[in-house]
């Protein structure tokens, strides 16, 4: 059981490292085959920027009505491991001797949406243990890279509805809000033992320290976004502001914060010496959304340049947006040796505390050149770490050209190229973008493919 | 031993079950585990115009759990005894018994190593170095959450009086390479 909730407990440290970089950031061919950035006026540009509410289309851009991925990947998927065969398929079977949890996990992060064409290759690395009496190092190799030394984690926000209506740039409605950021950073010793080979010791804490929270609610936000200069001109030239002010009304919300491992006795390899599961945890939630939410107020601003073929725009999101919760719980859990279970009691009840949304913005650059050439960037950072992105596409009448590069939130480079081809109201994209393991250059190639409706 | 090392290794399972097809190797130090214990010390006395074997109580070793599935490569054993000779001439050699039960290790399918014997005189200290690899049956052995152990001096004397001394353990090392399956 022990084990087991060691291996639980640091399933999710050790997957989010290693995690492949090829989770697709977008089922649109387009974007995959220029690395990801966007050179219409849509999806994150919208989304981060209010200024780019005020900005139509622009004209012969080809933003598409809609896009349908095709989901050659999940051909490939079904035909390796059959729906009638998962029960008995290693993949999903863990008594299977071949099953390997970290394979099934990547599934759930990397829906094979779209065609392998070119698998990354795994890189092999030999694991050395050294065990004597009061002796045990762990020496991982080239996996050592895997070991995080910095805090590490996954979060973001999500707008989950939005409604309402507007009348000359201004626009009030009613959004829904969900932020969630689940945190880790191993513990010096735990860190010592994975990332140096450092011998485990006696009577010593190996753990981890977390810190999650996931927050929703509800937000009526009035805003504005319109043109600021060049109004009247026929064309899109001039200063685009957007400004949104919004109250949050939070529903429900949970934070916990502690660490959690286990501590070695006496000797390590000797006698009747279990180790002792540590688990220290403050937890915080609001008492009931029926009577009281979490109140804050914050905003967002963007603002676009836009000059002939050129094009800036700067947005952030949710600034000072910082919620109190007049009526929260916080209760404290650890484990017990005495009962060898986990104890929990309530420390303070109907207090406040309070809460942050991240700063979520986008900074983004295209030009359009007349020769049918666009050229684009952006960096976004929607909550945990900063991504780059830039790309260009070439039109040659039905043909479309396309490719770009980009920084991962790992900070590794990955290129894209592809192609479309565009008849009448149908477009046939395809794309294919670079992914690699976390501690091996050698790169692999997913094809994506997806059918645009103009 | 068994919860500290569940532990680790099942920390260190997760990292290198996401490093790819590696293999996990294993350098345990069996010496420390038997060290003070008298378990590393083999008296003998073989009267004169004999041969004869001498062992200690077989001893059980607890190896990390959760490796039913691996396909061990290899196991290779090194270490070094002391032969410390007290009276007599003659001639004294290592055997190292492997079985899963502690009755099994008197058989002798469970020979793991036979060292031939050192030549002994008088009174002498004499290193005796052991090497060996494990057969393919005896490998999977490390596959299980423990095994038994025991060890041998066997002795020859053609002289006309007794060899007495003691063989003491100075080292024992396990090397055990498996390709690792350890969920």
């Amino acid at each position: 059981m022990r084990p087991g909730v060691v291996a639980l407990a640091l399933a999710v440290l050790v997957a989010a490292p290693a995690r492949p970089a090829r989770a697709q950031f977008s089922f649109d061919a387009r974007r995959i085959g220029m690395g990801g950035v966007s050179l219409t006026r849509d999806g994150n540009l919208r989304r981060y920027n209010p200024a780019y509410r005020a900005v139509k289309d622009r004209p012969g851009s080809g933003n598409p009505k809609a896009t349908i991925p095709v989901p050659l990947g999940l051909i490939q998927f079904f035909h390796d491991h059959p729906i009638n065969k998962f029960g008995s398929d290693p993949l999903f079977d863990p008594k299977s001797p071949t099953f390997n949890p970290f394979e099934t996990m990547n599934l759930v992060f990397s829906l094979p949406i779209f065609l392998e064409v070119k698998k990354a290759p795994t890189p092999t690395n030999d694991v050395t243990f050294t065990v004597g009496r009061n002796a045990f190092v762990l020496d991982l190799g080239a996996a050592q890279i895997l070991v995080p030394e910095d805090d590490f984690g996954l979060g973001g926000t999500s707008r989950l509805l939005d409604v309402g209506f507007g009348i000359k740039g201004f626009r009030f409605g009613v959004q829904g809000f969900e932020n969630h950021d689940v945190g880790f950073l191993l513990g010096d010793s735990l860190r010592a033992f994975l990332k140096n080979a450092d011998s485990a010791r006696t009577n010593t804490t190996y753990n981890v320290l977390g810190d999650g929270i996931v927050q929703a609610g509800v937000a009526p936000t009035l805003s504005f976004s319109g043109r600021v200069t060049g109004v009247g001109s026929d064309n899109q030239d001039g200063v685009y502001l957007g400004v949104a002010v919004r109250s949050y009304y939070g529903a429900a919300y949970f934070r916990a914060v502690g660490s959690g491992g286990f501590t070695t006795g006496d000797t390590l390899f000797a006698g009747p010496n279990p180790v002792t599961p540590q688990l220290e945890a403050l937890t915080y939630r609001d008492n009931d959304a029926t009577k009281s939410f979490g109140q804050g107020i914050g905003g967002d601003v963007g603002v676009v340049f836009i000059s002939g073929p050129m094009e800036v725009g700067v947005g952030a999101n949710d600034i000072a947006a910082e919620l109190t919760w007049k009526d929260t719980r916080v209760d404290s859990s650890y484990f017990a040796t005495a009962g060898d279970s986990i104890v929990t009691s309530t420390v303070r009840n109907h207090v406040q505390s309070k809460t942050k949304m991240p700063v979520s913005y986008i900074a983004n650059a295209s030009i359009h050149m007349g020769t049918g050439t666009t050229v684009g960037g952006d960096i976004v950072n929607s909550g945990r770490g900063t991504v780059i992105h830039v790309g260009g596409e070439q039109r040659l009448g039905m043909l479309a050209l396309r490719g770009g590069v980009s920084r991962d939130q790992r900070k590794k480079m990955q290129f894209g190229f592809g192609g479309g081809l565009r008849l009448g109201p149908i477009g046939l994209d395809v794309g294919f973008w670079t992914h690699s393991n976390s501690f091996a250059d050698k790169r692999g190639i997913t094809m994506a493919t997806s059918i645009s409706l103009y | 031993m068994k919860a500290t090392a569940a532990a680790f290794v099942a920390l260190a399972a997760l990292l290198s079950a996401a490093c790819g097809e590696g293999r996990a190797i294993f350098n345990v130090d069996v010496y420390s585990f038997i060290r003070g214990s008298g378990n590393d010390t083999i008296p003998y006395a073989i009267p004169p115009l004999s041969a004869g074997t001498v062992s200690n109580s077989p001893r059980q070793i607890n190896l990390p759990p959760g490796f039913g599935s691996s396909i061990v490569d290899s196991v290779h054993i090194t270490g070094t005894a002391s032969l410390v000779n007290t009276a007599g001439t003659g001639t004294i050699g290592f055997r190292l018994y492997l079985d899963s039960t502690s009755a099994g290790t008197l058989n002798a399918s469970a020979l793991a190593i036979d060292i031939p014997p050192t030549g002994v005189s008088g009174t002498n200290t004499s290193p005796l170095v052991i090497t060996g690899d494990l057969s393919a049956a005896l490998r999977t052995l490390f596959t299980a959450s423990s095994l038994w152990v025991r060890m041998a001096a066997t002795g020859n004397n053609a002289g006309a009086t007794p060899v007495t001394g003691k063989m003491a353990l100075t080292a024992l090392q396990v090397r055990v390479v498996l390709q690792d399956k350890i969920f």
